[in-house]
């Protein structure tokens, strides 16, 4: 079962990572994030691999589960 | 921070989003592709004229005795090195406070998913890279083509020293002035009254600092002046064996004669990268903690979450003492007065701009002494019409252009244009009284004979005020651009149109220095000459009987010209300007 947030911060590292381990403390195993076309083409690595991946032990999904 | 994230940033600023042709559009800022091609031809074109001309000259000269002259003094070029860093320093002290502060700009980038300070490292690189273009495009090429004639395999190795070691001068005086400027902010956030007063106070040393340089070298004092920024530099010790300059001197130019280097000069130069590296960490470092503080804040736009209730006495402006007008123009009187006072740069401008020129019409007198005395009250006397246009000029007509987006209130409110006009005109005065009796009383002290004009100039003086404001309204509403906006802080970089242009503008300021210069002149002069002719009593009469007779067509003329301007800016269609 996927539990989760729908996450429309400002997509700064810092308070990313706040808030991501603050949803996984409270047993969410699935984020939804609000990308825009620019985030995507220019900064996909910093968005998904280095926030998700490093920081958290999550992997991005994409969306189905 | 990763570096692809700096590359990946820097290179969306570099490389920007050009047009092959000029993008159409009021609104748009996409800029043509034209202007990045020129300057990289025309550097291209610079630095190959100037290898060029160091192959031609060097072997004039002989490369033994450069390479011999080199050799003997190899920290020759410290106080070009040291000069670089300090321009940097200079250049970039505004910048931190400024633009790298939160700018609406800047706002927009931090919404990205990359470290806030990853961004503020990248806007110092740009910097960097902005600053020191001048010094590469100049000195690259005279150090390749010197290590040409060097023609020994180490003397190449000077090109790459020279590149490194110019681009750390750059970041290390950049940094500094960084951390200066951001310490600046610091003690300025939340206090505007502070920095109110400071700028103030910078405006006018600019203003005065400025007019008093170029003074100096009308006066033949030119050259004085660059001997004395050189001393200063040697006191301070830019030709010092301890500053980064000469460590860049000795390793740069080392390389290119093949001089033996030491060990300690080898780690002395090695210090300026990584502390270039260190800084620029740190300064970026700062910006971010600066952002969370705070310290570069700006007022924010947003409503409040609760509702503000502010409480105030209602507005009820009073006219000038014992003077009738109606309440449009008291009202638009003070609200000139309060939008002009409201940014301490706009207002010292006002009000010290015309130091600039005056300082042309006083210094005749100073530069050649006795013989010209004769002409001192005469250029008191332009110096005062000039003051009185110049208010007239800004209060009025620049303020009236300024009006652009309100034009609309305006027009709605069905307000009386030219009462209103009238206002603005008359906001200038109380500053035109103050300015005319400090010239007064110069006159008295200088010419203590005239006591008897001098009542008679001010009172003058006031009146040719409200002939120039009002002829610089109209001439601000029939040709004035109202979409110009009075943004003094964004006046570099960016489009801040002059409000009122071309012939209108000189047509504003010559007609009413003509009618000034003409009547003030006349009363002088006329009355100067009565003076000795029939008694000094006559000469009082006749000119306190020809002041109200001056100050009768100087009225009529306001009134006629407020008119003209009233009747255009209601004409206007100014829902162009919204």
């Amino acid at each position: 079962m996927e539990r989760g947030f729908a996450w429309h911060h400002s997509k700064q590292p810092r308070h990313a990572q706040a808030d991501f381990e603050d949803m996984f403390s409270h047993n969410c195993n699935s984020v939804l994030i609000a990308a825009s076309e620019h985030d995507l083409d220019y900064w996909y690595r910093s968005l998904f691999m280095d926030k998700l991946g490093h920081q958290s032990g999550v992997l991005p999904g994409n969306g189905t589960g | 921070m990763t570096i692809s994230e700096l590359i990946t940033l820097l290179r969306q600023d570099i490389t920007q989003n050009y047009r092959m042709r000029g993008a159409k559009g009021a609104r748009t800022e996409k800029k043509t592709l034209n202007r990045p091609i020129l300057w990289t031809i025309g550097g291209i074109v610079v630095g190959v004229i100037i290898i060029a001309a160091v192959l031609w000259i060097g072997p004039i000269i002989g490369w033994d005795v450069i390479s011999q002259i080199v050799s003997e003094n190899l920290g020759l070029g410290s106080t070009i090195f040291n000069a670089i860093l300090l321009f940097a320093f200079l250049g970039s002290i505004m910048f931190a406070a400024t633009t790298v502060g939160n700018s609406e700009r800047m706002e927009y980038l931090l919404v990205m998913p990359v470290e806030m300070r990853t961004i503020f490292m990248e806007k110092y690189l740009l910097l960097i890279i902005y600053s020191s273009i001048f010094w590469l495009v100049i000195g690259t090429p005279i150090i390749i083509g010197f290590s040409i004639l060097a023609a020994h395999p180490i003397g190449y190795l000077s090109i790459l020293a020279f590149v490194i070691l110019v681009l750390s001068e750059v970041t290390i005086g950049t940094s500094i002035g960084g951390l200066l400027g951001l310490a600046f902010a610091k003690v300025l956030a939340g206090r505007r009254r502070l920095k109110q007063i400071g700028w103030a106070i910078m405006t006018s040393l600019g203003i005065v600092v400025g007019s008093l340089w170029y003074a100096s070298i009308y006066l033949g004092e030119g050259a004085g002046w660059f001997n004395q920024i050189i001393d200063i530099a040697m006191a301070l010790g830019f030709a010092s064996d301890l500053t980064p300059g000469y460590y860049v001197s000795v390793m740069t130019l080392g390389l290119l004669v093949g001089a033996p280097l030491s060990i300690q000069h080898f780690f002395a130069t090695l210090l300026i990268p990584l502390s270039a590296g260190g800084l620029l960490y740190l300064n970026s470092y700062v910006s971010e903690l600066a952002h969370y503080s705070g310290w570069m804040r700006s007022e924010s736009k947003r409503t409040p979450k609760e509702k503000v209730l502010e409480e105030h006495p209602p507005w009820n402006p009073n006219p000038f003492p014992r003077l009738q007008m109606s309440i449009t123009t008291s009202v638009s009187m003070w609200y000139n007065l309060t939008s002009v006072k409201r940014e301490s740069k706009v207002f010292t401008q006002y009000l010290l701009g015309p130091l600039r020129y005056l300082i042309w019409l006083i210094l005749p007198v100073f530069a050649w002494g006795d013989e010209l005395l004769f002409i001192l009250p005469y250029m008191l006397t332009a110096a005062l019409v000039s003051l009185a246009v110049s208010y007239g000029v800004s209060f009025a007509g620049y303020e009236t252009v300024y009006e652009g987006r309100n034009l609309m209130n305006l027009q709605l409110a069905a307000a009386n244009m030219s009462d209103y006009v009238k206002g603005k005109v008359l906001s200038a005065v109380p500053f035109t009284i103050a300015a005319a009796s400090i010239v007064g009383v110069f006159y008295l002290i200088f010419l203590p004979a005239t006591w008897f004009q001098i009542p008679a100039m001010v009172i003058g003086c006031i009146f040719v005020n409200l002939v120039a404001g009002a002829i610089a309204a109209n001439a601000g509403a029939s040709n004035g651009d109202f979409k110009a906006e009075r943004m003094f802080t964004r006046q570099r970089g960016a489009a801040v149109r002059p409000p009122i242009k071309g012939l209108a503008i000189i047509k504003a300021q010559l007609i009413p220095n003509a009618y000034g210069y003409m009547g003030l002149f006349g009363l002088v002069l006329g009355s100067t000459f009565i003076a000795t002719v029939y008694g000094l009593l006559v000469g009082i009469l006749a000119l306190y009987l020809l002041l109200p007779v001056f100050a009768l067509i100087s009225l009529r003329l306001y009134r006629s010209y407020s008119f003209k301007a009233g009747v255009k800016l209601a004409q206007l269609e100014a829902s162009e300007y919204l």
